[in-house]
């Protein structure tokens, strides 16, 4: 121990950090990689999520058609040539419809989530780590926003905003916020009493910097599972809406509202609503099978290869 | 055993760089409040390392922790009493100018090394944390900074492994990582609180050390709590000895070693197991214990603590409580028997 290295030139240990960082990084992302497919589906779920999301990306391109113009020559047309999914009872081009409802159902999912997050997160780390009568408070809340059941909570909050798209999403970021707050909650009380929260006391770190730094990313991994999970829920519940009449409306190429549309020609054209259906039940198949990934993935207990 | 110079000895008669007075703490139990510390007075000079020992629950490491105001809420406080540094009551500020001090200029390392850095943040991250803090250095600034700590604290290679996680490092090594956090801000004070006690020997060696060679060049005072007296024999210049919530014993470490005073400081020297033959060719005594159990906190007796595990005790002993009594210079004792007659 007598021998202490002399002190480098500053600027030398900044390149090196660097370049060290760089390592660093590539090595964590090598690990989830090989943790993930340790689940053999999320693979294929992750990529059929990746597909829509393209499609979602570069949906003037995919499209054939303009998906909201009419064609009153061509209603009810089978899948062929001209129009490989079929067109609907107005002549509207069924591929280019659920083409461009991919970027509906994926910003409903992902909206709703991420609203859902920012609230519900910041009230479970606060309840959990501040504790006492706060926690309590904050909690019976959270139990009076759960005691609702999510869809007729939803729709109570339409019926108030008025049916939109944008309102479906709030409502479904709304109900979602309860399950947030409590994961965070839970993961907070537990990580809170870590020997590391508490040397970060003592080493006079303040209370906001303290959360953010060391007791977020503690707790961020089941909470990135279980939002993966809720984007496909979401996804689910604000078709539903949409097809009850309570989100997107017509013209929209939104997949529960041409459900609700095309399910009035069932016999006669049911490709109108076969892909639609199709597309979310493939959606919601891939979210779920990457959420099995991610949660394998990060979950320290079954990280042994480590 | 080393002999250490007392540093203030040749110097002017300063204050003590702590001075920690008639110390209560009070914690609140489902049987009502106990005080854990009862009036505990240390006194540690500017750059040297002063031992605390008892046996658990003697109240050492609450003690430690109410210098640095992290009690446990809401259920702990600090009842009465006074802790000074530099020129301030540490048991009277508020949280938030004790926050400044906290990493600063009294630094704390604890004794689980395997779970006192956050596992998902890189070592040299923790170690910048202080500097960005207190020094409001950029990251970038103060990762380098946190560099040259660790490679001061002996980390190999330290460039590349400030980028490693915790889960990658030994023990030892995270327990170095712990001491250059805490020395990030260069304190006047580090309070180890059995920092060497999760780690095998030949590491807790090195890891004495390192504390060793840190107070000898920033003069950084330790306060060693630990319940091992051959680490206290080796390291620390003054020890206090303590039980039942207060500093039964408090004497260079020579004094101490040579001619303990108190019962309890007797007992416990007897209870270090010894190896092998002493020099005279004479079996090792057999170990010996000190017989009965620590009082009940929550029932404390009105005279001695020690009183009902004691040899030596007189009738005052269960009546009144004695004071802490100079036998020596630089020597106090808190008995009516051993205390008193020597003077």
């Amino acid at each position: 121990m007598n021998d202490i290295p002399s002190f480098t030139a500053a600027a030398h240990v900044v390149a090196g950090a660097n370049a060290a960082e760089g390592t660093a990084r590539r090595n964590g992302l090598a690990i989830f990689w090989r943790q993930f497919r340790r689940s053999q589906l999320a693979l294929p779920g992750g990529l059929l999520v990746l597909a829509f999301v393209l499609v979602a990306c570069f949906a003037p391109l995919i499209a054939t058609h303009d998906p909201l113009k009419n064609d009153l020559a061509r209603t009810l047309m089978p899948p062929g040539a001209e129009n490989w999914f079929g067109t609907d009872e107005l002549g509207r081009d069924v591929l280019s419809r659920v083409v461009y409802g991919a970027r509906l159902s994926l910003s409903e999912g992902l909206v709703a989530v991420l609203l859902a997050l920012a609230a519900g997160v910041p009230i479970g780390v606060v309840a959990g780590y501040v504790g006492g009568r706060t926690d309590m408070i904050i909690m019976r809340l959270i139990d009076v926003l759960m005691a609702f059941p999510g869809v007729l909570l939803a729709i109570a909050i339409i019926s108030v905003l008025g049916p939109s798209l944008f309102n479906v999403i709030l409502a479904v970021a709304l109900y979602t916020i309860p399950i947030f707050a409590r994961l965070a909650r839970g993961a907070t009380l537990s990580v809170k009493e870590e020997p590391y929260i508490e040397a970060c006391r003592a080493l006079g770190v303040p209370h906001l910097r303290t959360l953010w730094r060391h007791v977020l990313p503690n707790i961020a991994a089941p909470i990135l599972v279980i939002a993966a999970l809720r984007v496909a829920i979401s996804i689910l519940t604000a078709s539903s809406l949409s097809f009850l009449g309570l989100g997107a409306q017509p013209p929209s190429p939104e997949w529960g509202a041409m459900l609700a549309s095309g399910r009035n020609y069932i016999l006669i054209a049911p490709h109108l609503v076969i892909f639609p259906g199709l597309a979310i039940v493939l959606l919601v198949f891939g979210l779920n099978l990457f959420q099995d990934g991610l949660r394998i993935a990060l979950d320290p207990k079954t990280t042994d290869l480590r | 055993m080393a002999v250490h110079a007392d540093p203030s000895a040749s110097e002017l008669p300063v204050s003590p760089l702590l001075d920690v007075s008639r110390l209560v703490v009070e914690i609140d139990t489902l049987q009502g409040p106990v005080r854990p510390v009862d009036g505990v007075d240390l006194r540690i000079e500017a750059g040297e390392i002063f031992g605390v020992v008892g046996e658990s629950g003697c109240g050492k490491s609450l003690t430690a922790l109410s210098i640095l105001g992290l009690l446990p809420r809401p259920q702990g406080r600090i009842r009465s009493g006074s802790i000074r540094f530099e020129d301030q009551d540490l048991a009277r500020l508020d949280e938030r100018d004790l926050r400044r001090i906290r990493g600063n200029r009294i630094a704390m390392i604890f004794q689980e090394p395997m779970t006192s850095l956050n596992p998902v943040l890189g070592i040299g991250d923790q170690v910048a944390e202080a500097l960005v803090i207190h020094r409001g250095l950029s990251r970038r600034d103060a990762l380098a900074q946190a560099i040259h700590l660790l490679e001061r604290v002996g980390i190999a290679d330290a460039r590349h492994r400030a980028h490693d996680f915790p889960h990658r490092l030994s023990g030892g090594m995270r327990q170095r990582v712990m001491i250059a956090m805490a020395m990030a801000c260069r304190p006047k004070l580090l309070i180890a609180d059995e920092p060497t006690t999760a780690l095998d020997v030949t590491i807790q060696a090195q890891v004495l050390d390192l504390m060793d060679d840190l107070k000898a060049e920033d003069g950084v005072a330790v306060l060693l709590i630990t319940h091992n007296f051959g680490i206290v024999a080796e390291r620390a210049a003054r020890v206090a000895v303590m039980y039942g919530g207060v500093v039964v014993e408090e004497a260079s470490t020579e004094q101490l070693f040579e001619q303990p005073r108190h019962p309890y400081t007797h007992g416990l020297l007897a209870a270090v197991p010894q190896l092998g033959r002493r020099r005279d060719g004479m079996r090792p005594h057999p170990l010996s214990e000190i017989p009965g159990m620590v009082p009940n906190l929550a029932r404390p007796a009105p005279g001695c603590a020690f009183a009902d595990r004691c040899a030596l005790r007189v009738e005052a002993c269960l009546r009144e409580r004695p004071p802490l009594a100079a036998v020596a210079p630089g020597h106090r004792v808190r008995c009516h028997v051993t205390g008193v007659s020597a003077q």
